[in-house]
């Protein structure tokens, strides 16, 4: 079923939006969530949660892409549930990712400092509409979907380790970005 | 900023930016699969040729010369049929074509058994090969000595020989394999060669080809590989952009508050468009975009964002657009409420408009000659 005729079965308020919306996307939502939290108990509350917030929030809005609306929201909660739970149960594909960005990032957790998320997102953006279409699709497969760099590689047609250099030079390139634009880096 | 700072901000970027990854090129088993295929069958060729060469003697396989080609069917087929009949008798025969030719020396002919059937055959009264042989055979002088693949040096003429045949495998790998045609895949393409299409440089006679386009009369090749090509100048890609220009068009142009208004935009004379990237920006505070549409462009693969300001298209054709208009994508926008009295403009910006020229073996950027397009509306 296409996003159009799923989107307006919610606005419908018709349940059957939210199989289809299981059926369409259940396995990259849930690939999403356990990519942040690495359980698979908590990766099912979060689909869930994420069917719940779409089916309050689309009569009000009209995604053209459904499934990087869905995307947008359950890895919103995830990252919210794995900052609640704390320490436990690390070691999922976002902590990779937060070990490879760490080299770029000294910073540590518990500092305090001015941080504006939403101008950074803003930065963050512009940057990579300056880069290649390819280059920030790796990147946003990485570091948005938790995507590993073998699954990215597959997905492309490339060679993990052109991957893993793209995204060592895109990383360069972005924090030389955001420095100059006078991000908190 | 640390490292879960920085994840609390990607969740910020730009939505068209996720949506753009999420429906990225997906696992294509053709594309990655395609390659191996390819080079198995090139490796199948190849062998194929060699082997024909080595054990059939003559290069039938390129030679452009007919007699020579039917020859050496023929000494196929008398190959396979009774490979051990050779008359001794025949042996003064087929020598002498080599020392009539005075382009192979007598101590390079193979004292290949191959080779003696495919001189023998070049006498009428034992010929045994199908009819379209036997106009050349009739020859007093053989046509082409059959030694010619022994040559360990082809002269210039069998160089020329090569080239439909090493012309059709270069377009065929640079089909399959450069699916945007924007880059010198094989290094051993020639410069500003019609190669690059699959043609060969020269007819079968040997004499030179001639370029079947010549972009302008005083281009530099913009096919050219060399790295030390210089790029082409402004009055060059002037040239090759011919009447190319986007098309901006929207009805009514006097609009009211609330109201809505469809913005097409389209191309014309595409001037063999290869790829092209647009930004369509427009003033916000008086416009608001309803619908983005593709109108069925000729693209293989395109993409349309709206942003905040601006929508960006781009999209690619495999081959070179040949067609005379194409209608790239519409924009439906609704005038705000608020919005003032006075103009708005819509301005059409090129980012990237690829064309390749006939007979060019890469695509040339024409986006520093190519103007916005600026459509002004009113706001009554």
């Amino acid at each position: 079923m296409e996003d159009r005729d799923i989107v307006n079965l919610f606005w419908a308020r018709d349940e059957a939006a939210l199989k289809e919306s299981e059926i369409k996307y259940g396995k990259l939502l849930r690939k999403l969530s356990l990519g942040v939290l690495r359980s698979e108990e908590d990766s099912e509350e979060i689909l869930n949660d994420t069917y719940l917030a779409a089916w309050n929030s689309i009569p009000d809005n009209r995604p053209n892409n459904l499934g990087a609306y869905l995307c947008r929201i359950a890895r919103n909660l995830s990252l919210n549930k794995r900052r609640w739970r704390g320490a436990e149960k690390r070691n999922a594909e976002y902590d990779v990712c937060l070990e490879e960005l760490s080299e770029f990032l000294p910073g540590t957790a518990g500092v305090e400092e001015e941080f504006d998320a939403r101008e950074t997102g803003r930065l963050i953006s512009s940057f990579l509409y300056t880069q290649d279409p390819k280059h920030r699709m790796v990147f946003l497969r990485r570091y948005w979907y938790f995507d590993t760099p073998e699954e990215i590689a597959e997905r492309c047609g490339m060679k993990v380790n052109t991957v893993k250099s793209m995204l060592y030079r895109t990383k360069c390139r972005l924090f030389a970005y955001l420095k100059e634009k006078g991000g908190t880096v | 900023m640390n490292t879960e700072q920085f994840m609390s901000a990607l969740q910020e970027v730009d939505v068209a930016l996720v949506e753009e990854a999420s429906d990225g090129p997906r696992r294509n088993p053709v594309r990655i699969y395609g390659r191996w295929i390819a080079a198995a069958a090139v490796f199948v060729l190849v062998i194929s040729g060699v082997w024909a060469a080595t054990r059939y003697g003559d290069g039938w396989m390129v030679n452009p010369d007919p007699a020579v080609r039917s020859q050496t069917s023929t000494a196929f087929f008398e190959k396979t049929e009774k490979p051990e009949t050779v008359d001794s008798a025949q042996e003064p025969v087929s020598s002498a074509p080599a020392a009539q030719s005075g382009s192979v020396s007598s101590d390079a002919v193979k004292p290949s058994t191959a080779m003696q059937p495919s001189s023998a055959a070049a006498s009428p009264g034992e010929n045994t090969a199908p009819a379209p042989a036997a106009p050349s055979q009739a020859s007093p002088e053989p046509a082409t000595p059959a030694p010619v693949a022994s040559d360990p040096e082809p002269s210039g003429e069998e160089a020329f020989a090569e080239a439909p045949l090493r012309a059709g495998i270069e377009g065929f790998l640079h089909d399959l394999f450069d699916d945007r045609g924007a880059g010198p895949i094989f290094p051993f393409r020639r410069s500003g060669s019609a190669a690059a299409n699959g043609k060969p440089d020269s007819d079968p006679t040997g004499s030179p080809a001639e370029p079947s386009v010549s972009p302008a009369p005083d281009a530099q090749t913009p096919a050219g590989p060399e790295p030390s090509a210089s790029a082409p100048d402004a009055q060059t890609l002037l040239a090759l952009r011919g009447n190319a220009a986007f098309v901006l068009s929207a009805e009514p142009r006097i609009l009211h508050p609330g109201e809505e208004v469809t913005v097409l935009v389209a191309l014309d004379n595409p001037a063999r468009m290869t790829s092209l990237d647009l930004t369509l920006t427009y003033d916000k505070t008086v416009l608001s975009v309803l619908q983005c549409k593709k109108e069925n462009p000729p693209m293989r693969m395109d993409e349309l964002h709206p942003g905040d300001g601006a929508v960006a298209y781009g999209g690619y054709v495999e081959n070179p657009y040949t067609g005379t208009q194409a209608s790239l994508f519409s924009v439906r926008f609704r005038v705000g409420e608020q919005a003032s009295p006075g103009e708005t403009t819509l301005t059409l910006s090129c980012r990237n408009y690829s064309v390749e020229p006939e007979g060019a073996a890469r695509s040339v950027n024409l986006k520093t000659v190519m103007d916005p397009v600026v459509l002004t509306l009113t706001v009554a």
